[in-house]
């Protein structure tokens, strides 16, 4: 049962994953409101969180691949905090729209300390490091993966037309590479 | 452009996750999130221009 409850941990965490750069996608798109380069680098955190579950699901549980998600939500906590505070003084109106009141940067925040909590929980799993090779994974767990590297092209993508061939700039109001946007 | 690489590479990661052996997805991983460290650091000390 414990191997079964962490593969489907694995998965949910995926979907979750992809939500929430999915969101982020639709509201830039919708809202017409460009990411700036702090937005962005939370965006490639979650990118690095997505990396240890699909591990996970493919070689099979190991305590490594929940460190590297970890470790890829400390840098992206770390990078949300420092938006935060960014911000934080009385009459600031904050960077982009508020979603539920408040900024994506302050749910990222929260997202990543969510998963840096849920990733403790799945390491107390124990049992799950001593089952044999994973049998091929179920059809809802691949369409994560692929689902994941789907968003994470979409956003390189996207990225490639923000920023253009320069740094990302520090206030973009328009895509570098394409005309009048 | 910075962070269309971090994307790029990220997005590398994952595909040998899947696809490829998985200690070039842990070189691909570690790589990577360095190189966020680096331009985190990059952008968190330049000035912030808003435009409000």
């Amino acid at each position: 049962m414990v191997p079964q409850a962490a593969m489907l941990l694995n998965v949910l965490s995926l979907y979750a994953v992809a939500l929430v750069l999915g969101l982020g996608f639709v509201f830039q798109l919708v809202w017409h409101e460009l990411p700036c380069p702090l937005c962005l680098l939370q965006r490639v955190a979650f990118l690095g969180l997505a990396i240890g579950p699909i591990l996970n699901i493919r070689h099979g549980p190991r305590p490594s691949h929940y460190a590297m998600s970890l470790l890829a939500a400390v840098v992206g906590m770390v990078v949300a905090v420092r938006q935060v505070l960014l911000h934080i003084l009385p009459g600031d109106p904050g960077y982009g729209s508020a979603v539920a009141g408040l900024h994506y940067y302050t749910w990222a925040m929260l997202f990543f300390v969510l998963a840096i909590v849920l990733i403790a929980l799945a390491l107390l799993l124990d049992r799950q490091f001593t089952s044999a090779m994973p049998p091929r994974p179920p059809a809802l767990a691949r369409l994560a993966v692929w689902l994941v590297i789907a968003v994470a092209a979409a956003n390189t993508g996207a990225t490639l037309l923000e920023c253009g061939f320069t740094w990302c700039p520090e206030d973009p109001v328009k895509y570098e590479l394409l005309i009048n946007r | 452009m910075d962070q269309t690489i971090l994307f790029t590479l990220f997005l590398l990661a994952m595909l040998a996750a899947w696809l490829g052996p998985r200690l070039l997805a842990a070189g691909l991983f570690g790589v990577t999130l360095v190189l966020t460290v680096a331009d985190f650091l990059h952008h968190a000390t330049s000035a912030l221009t808003l435009s409000f």
